[in-house]
């Protein structure tokens, strides 16, 4: 018996499973996540929902896995012992950064700690030049002085990055060789294989990311590998990259900065799969993601999610640019729009409300959770509009207090100001509604998006409350809710198909481009991407994906133009179909052309893909999730009970409430319990759908129509 | 209150910081100029129907947002309102006028509706090129730093200005870069105009009068009650500059009041014969940014932030200096003054000032012909280490103006030279409690076929960052030709293989050295960053 899947997403609070009988979803599980061995948070929800639904391990072809394990290591600081090799006389990039102030009227405020100090930031005597060319090899006596100076130090990963080794990497491969030889055991990252791009602080920064978590990763895939082994396993491991890709687990223990992002990139093409399957915004949405801690965003266009070259991790402050770790790495693009349900709402130093960034968290929450929290946050507003059921909370299981709530919002907000507590909330409910609104256009403006043209995918417990506000500011006409959303990401990764990226620098005027030396260099990609490409497929299922950073020579700020390459090799045709697919979406993004100035071209881009049907699962009657709830859950942000959802009997909510819509005031919603019972069913706003995981808020005049698969689709 | 209630106040004033946030992405993503996209040399506001600044992007320029609120003034003042039409955008270069320097191009675009103007969109820009003797710092006067602009129509009701823009064209030699960053300013203005306005349809608003008054008097209050935490008197300082031929003093007495903040430069040195000078406009808009972030309101900076705070120096020195006297190495002076006002407050305030930063961001001009065989012009920049903070050693950060210095692999695809070192400098973070910042080394060789021309203009190698609160003074810094040490402001032509070798100077130190922590003395040790010998004689480090 085959044809079975599992996919699993670790993420800082909880593992969620989801199994799969070819595309279709048969069972979910959620289990808390055990920080100091997620293997073993993983494996024992594994055995559960295998064992509930009677599946043999044998049975499964693939384990895909997403974690946030690397990324927390590197928040957290618990990566290894890294060293730095640069080119002597350069070793201070990684830390002199690029010399920005995150905010410009604080002078004082932090900068994160590099990943390596100083002394262990070591040169080596060689110098390679812009093109290519070897002025000074490296010398072996050199290496293995340093070599000694770092088994000393007791470092158990090292990252190499020469300047130029994008050009030519042959320094960094002499060096990594004698390395092996030195200090057998301990892993050599290096900037030509890990990132070939021009830019020493971003190559190095990233390069430096990767050898961090590089042993802990390698040890927790291994072990992962060999726990599944012993239950039976024989398919293949998969591990999910930040830009929406399946890569083998050797390649993945290698490149862990690539699954930095692994779970909300799952996440992000999961949503891409679910519109396709909807048929929603002609396949352009976008995504907003609020649970108690965070809003997020990201945007879906033409079915893919949009993708940066560019991010950072670790900020110190989450909401300043620039405060954080730089990784250029290809990664769903993904940003933070606001601090979530656990918001603390203030009056500022100007006497107006704000709320946020600074957020209660899970801990001690909003001051409705009751556990010692006195601040008003965005729940407590929710709550006292009427948005919430506090009966209702996680279905029940954990009971709000509105008392305290109301408390929270008089003393903080609503006596500074002279409002009534309800006029306060409504306060609180708008100004982050405006501030996530803002967040989201302006992303999208940087993009080049026209949201009004996009679906608005809300997930998360919170996302659903605020979703309409937030897309009526946004006008944006349609709202869409997927059901499942608590193990959206589980889903999503099997819909991720497998992926591998690589880029390699040559900087050129685009009329200047030496022909062979790119058929050479895309040639090398293709055959590097090929060999790391999961699952060694036939060569006529892979799809290459071309593209190139190109720019006005002159201008600082590039644009990724995609590309098709001829099989007959490249010529002038292909160099001006990238000059007029250039000047297109520069005039998209900036309204102009600008004739007369030479294009030059900076980083070529390669995606190798085996297309998945990227159908979003269906889900099996009865799919259950199971065994009740873990230990420790009955908390925020708890677990989905999905076998009891709908279950309560009608008389348990009232069939009406009044609730409060930005627009109208307080007016009487219908409130219905449980999805599952409106299958297929059209609801006039305006209602409220109470559901374990989240309360879905429609507004008067929307209507929400409940599809087969529980999917809620508003048109405002 | 009017109105307004302080809910939706709050969340109109916020949109209007995001719609100059938007403008500006708009502006850095279409400048062509690196000055503009790499150094973050410009700005991009919103002001009223009155001319005051209410809404300016977060990670705007600040020394530029005090400036262009100025030049908006002047603007109003040579043109009216009444002489103006839809679709006309004003331009001047003129240093007295904007920002004491002629390569900063300011434009106004009035913002109609309904048949009045509703709001101004206001920019300022660095263009690399206005004609005269690209900044150097030896101008004799004005006439030297290029070609100036007198407040103008560049574009009159919608159309750009043939004349104008043939003008320009012809008296630089990056036409395109030049004209390409004034375009990239003006679809800014027009970015604002549609954001703004769609924002008024949407909420019905037919003026911003009663929210720009909101805004600028709980701005003011706010600043009001920060400047209340700071001792009231009368603070003293002076700091001292390289200079060119001679050093020269910046005096400053901050005297805190219930009226507010008031910096004079009273007993500053004259104005110098070269372009080392600045016009008092740009001083004071420097100077108020350093104050803001001293007294830290907790709202955005507008024109009712700014209110309670007044700048003077007397006519002819050096920080108030008139026409015609060059101007083009203003940047130098800035800094220094920020560097007094800190050091000023430094006894009312110690945990709220910055020690002395090493140095204004050292710019170097180099220009020849290029690997390529292409003729450049370009700027190396490099930055000094910043003061120690009051809680936290020093960075190197570009300060006041947020530079970002050149970074080697982009630098050498372009330029005919072979870094040999980019790397902090030893021993040269002022000691103390918590240390100034490293200043960084830059070694450059030159390979290029034929001599290229070099102009420096460098400061602090001769008088260091000093600390405060009894920290110690940061290394200064060192500029040597062929093992050579120059003075710092030449120009002179580099032949092939020429070594030249810049070395920025270090910030000062905060808080006595004996009392820096143990650990961080050894790390500081361990990394390189602290001789031996200098942990022993500055922080009696027992090691060895």
């Amino acid at each position: 018996m085959r044809g079975y899947t599992v996919c699993v997403d670790v993420g800082g609070t909880f593992v969620d499973l989801a199994l799969f009988e070819g595309e279709v979803a048969v069972g979910f599980h959620k289990v808390l996540n055990v920080p100091s061995a997620p293997e073993q948070a993983a494996l024992h929800g594994l055995r559960e929902l295998l064992a509930a639904t009677g599946t043999p391990a044998a049975a499964l072809d693939d384990v895909i896995y997403a974690t946030t394990l690397a990324v927390n290591a590197v928040v957290e600081r618990r990566g290894a012992p890294t060293a730095l090799l640069t080119t002597q006389g350069f070793r201070d990039a990684l830390e002199i950064r690029t010399e920005q102030p995150y905010d410009l009227y604080n002078l004082f405020g932090p900068f994160p700690e590099p990943l390596v100090p100083r002394r262990l930031r070591l040169g080596v005597a060689e110098r390679t030049l812009y093109d290519g060319t070897i002025a000074r090899p490296p010398q072996r006596e050199r290496v293995a002085e340093v070599a000694a100076a770092l088994r000393r130090a007791g470092v158990a990963s090292v990252a190499v990055c020469f300047l130029h080794s994008y050009a030519n990497s042959a320094s960094e491969e002499a060096v990594a060789g004698w390395l092996a030889e030195e200090l057998p055991g301990v892993p050599a990252s290096l900037s030509s294989r890990v990132l070939p791009e021009i830019g020493e602080y971003g190559r190095a920064s990233t390069t430096v990311v990767n050898a961090y978590v590089l042993p802990l990763i390698g040890r927790h895939l291994a072990r992962l590998d060999a726990g599944l082994r012993e239950l039976g396993f024989g398919g293949r491991l998969l591990v999910v990259t930040s830009a929406g890709g399946m890569m083998g687990r050797q390649v993945a223990a290698e490149l862990p900065v690539k699954l930095l992002e692994s779970g909300p990139a799952s996440g992000a093409v999961g949503v891409a799969a679910l519109l396709e399957a909807k048929g929603a915004g002609d396949g352009d949405a976008v995504t907003f993601d609020m649970g108690g801690t965070t809003a997020k965003t990201s945007i879906v266009i033409d079915g893919r999610p949009l993708v940066t070259t560019e991010y950072e991790v670790g900020r110190v402050e989450r909401f300043k640019r620039g405060s954080g770790l730089l990784v250029r790495m290809p990664t769903v693009d993904i940003v933070e729009v606001g601090a979530g349900g656990g918001s603390i709402a203030y009056v500022d130093a100007a006497g107006l409300l704000a709320v946020g960034p600074r957020s209660a968290g899970a801990e001690p929450g909003p001051a409705c959770y009751g556990r010692g929290g006195d601040l008003p946050t965005v729940t407590d507003a929710d709550l006292l509009l009427g948005l919430l059921n506090a009966a209702y909370f996680l279905g029940g299981t954990f009971p709000l207090d509105a008392e305290l709530a109301r408390r929270a919002v008089a003393r903080h907000v609503a006596t500074p100001l002279g409002l009534a507590v309800e006029e306060a909330a409504a306060g609180i409910f708008r100004v982050v509604n405006a501030n996530m609104a803002q967040a989201v256009g302006v992303h999208a403006a940087e993009k080049g998006v026209n949201v009004q043209r996009c679906a608005l995918v809300a997930i998360g417990g919170a996302g659903p409350v605020h979703a309409c506000a937030v897309a009526r500011q946004l006008g944006i006409r349609r709202v869409v809710v997927p059901d499942k959303a608590g193990v959206f990401s589980a889903l999503g990764c099997r819909t991720v198909p497998p992926a591998f990226e690589h880029v390699t620098s040559y900087r050129a005027l685009l009329d200047e481009v030496d022909l062979p030396r790119l058929d050479a260099l895309y040639g090398r990609m293709e055959e590097h991407c090929l060999a790391n490409l999961v699952g060694a497929a036939a060569p006529e299922r892979v799809r290459f994906g071309y593209a190139v950073d190109v720019q006005y020579a002159g201008q600082r700020s590039y644009l990724t133009v995609p590309f098709a390459k001829p099989s007959s090799g490249f010529h002038r045709a292909t160099l001006a179909a990238i000059t007029r697919t250039f000047e297109e979406a520069y005039e998209v993004s900036y309204h102009r052309r600008i004739p007369g100035v030479p294009l030059e071209a900076l980083s070529w881009r390669l995606r190798a893909e085996e297309p998945l049907p990227t159908r979003w699962p269906r889900l099996a009657a009865g799919a259950a999730g199971l065994l009740g709830r873990p230990a420790g859950a009955g908390g925020p942000g708890g677990p989905a009970d999905q076998g009891r959802q709908g279950g309560s009997a009608p008389g348990d909510a009232p069939r009406t409430r009044a609730v409060y819509f930005p627009e109208h005031g307080f007016v009487a919603a219908r409130v219905c319990r449980g999805r599952a019972r409106l299958a297929r069913e059209r609801l006039a706003g305006p209602a409220v759908i109470e559901d374990e995981e989240t309360t879905v808020v429609v507004p008067p005049g929307a209507v929400a129509d409940v599809g087969d698969d529980l999917t809620v689709t508003i048109v405002l | 209150m009017g109105s307004l209630d302080p809910v939706t106040l709050g969340i109109y004033w916020n949109k209007l910081v995001s719609i100059t946030e938007e403008a500006a992405a708009a502006l850095a993503r279409t400048a062509f100029s690196r000055v503009v996209t790499d150094t973050r040399d410009y700005s991009c506001v919103l002001c009223d129907a009155e001319g005051d600044l209410i809404a300016q992007p977060l990670q705007s320029l600040p020394g530029f947002v005090g400036s262009l609120q100025q030049a908006v003034r002047h603007f109003l003042r040579e043109l009216p309102p009444d002489t103006l039409e839809p679709g006309d955008t004003l331009m001047t270069n003129d240093p007295w006028l904007n920002t004491s320097q002629m390569n900063d191009f300011a434009l106004m675009t009035p913002l109609w509706r309904e048949g009045r103007i509703v709001a101004y969109a206001a920019s300022v820009a660095h263009s690399p090129d206005v004609g005269g003797r690209l900044l150097s710092a030896e101008a004799r006067d004005i006439y030297e730093e290029g070609v100036c602009y007198p407040i103008c129509k560049l574009w009159e009701r919608g159309r750009p200005s043939d004349l104008l823009f043939r003008i320009i064209r012809r008296n630089v030699r990056v036409p395109d870069i030049v004209v390409g960053d004034l375009y990239a300013q003006h679809a800014a203005h027009m970015v604002t105009q549609r954001l703004l306005m769609q924002f008024m349809d949407a909420e019905g608003l037919r003026d911003l009068d009663e929210l720009a008054r909101e805004i600028k008097n709980r701005s003011e209050q706010a600043m009001r009650q920060a400047i209340a935490a700071i001792p009231p008197g009368s603070y003293r300082s002076s700091v001292t500059m390289d200079g060119i031929d001679r050093p020269c003093t910046i005096c400053c007495r901050v005297d805190v009041s219930s009226e507010g903040l008031l910096v004079d430069f009273d007993g500053t040195s004259p104005a110098n014969p070269n372009s080392l000078n600045c016009g008092l406009n740009y001083v004071s808009a420097e100077s108020m940014y350093t104050l803001v972030t001293i007294c830290r309101p907790g709202t955005h900076v507008n024109h009712g932030t700014l209110r309670p705070l007044a700048v003077v120096a007397p006519e002819g020195c050096l920080v108030n200096v008139q026409r015609p006297t060059a101007v083009g190495a203003r940047t130098l002076v800035v800094q220094f003054a920020a560097s007094a006002i800190f050091q000023a407050l430094s006894s009312a305030v110690p945990d709220r000032v910055l020690s002395e930063a090493a140095a204004p961001v050292w710019p170097i001009v180099v220009s020849g012909t290029n690997q390529f065989g292409r003729r450049f012009v370009d700027m190396i920049f490099l930055n000094g280490g910043l003061g120690a903070r009051p809680h936290a050693d020093g960075l190197i950060l570009g300060f006041p103006a947020p530079v970002v210095s050149t970074k080697v692999e982009i630098f050498e695809s372009e330029n005919p030279f072979v870094v040999e070192q980019s790397e902090y400098v030893s021993d040269s973070g002022g000691p103390g409690r918590f240390r100034g910042g490293p200043g960084q080394s830059f070694h450059l060789r030159c390979t290029a076929r034929e001599p290229v021309f070099v102009l420096l203009r460098t400061e602090r190698l001769r008088h260091p960052a000093r600390g405060v609160a009894g920290g110690l003074p940061g290394r200064t810094g060192r500029v040597a030709w062929n093992g050579r040490t120059l003075l710092g402001k030449e120009t002179f032509l580099m032949q092939p293989g020429d070594l030249l070798e810049l070395e920025s100077p270090g910030g000062g130190g905060h808080g006595p050295a004996a009392e820096r922590d143990r650990q961080a003395v050894q790390r500081d040790v361990a990394a390189g960053l602290v001789t031996h010998e200098k942990a022993r004689a500055a922080y009696g480090w027992p090691g060895d």
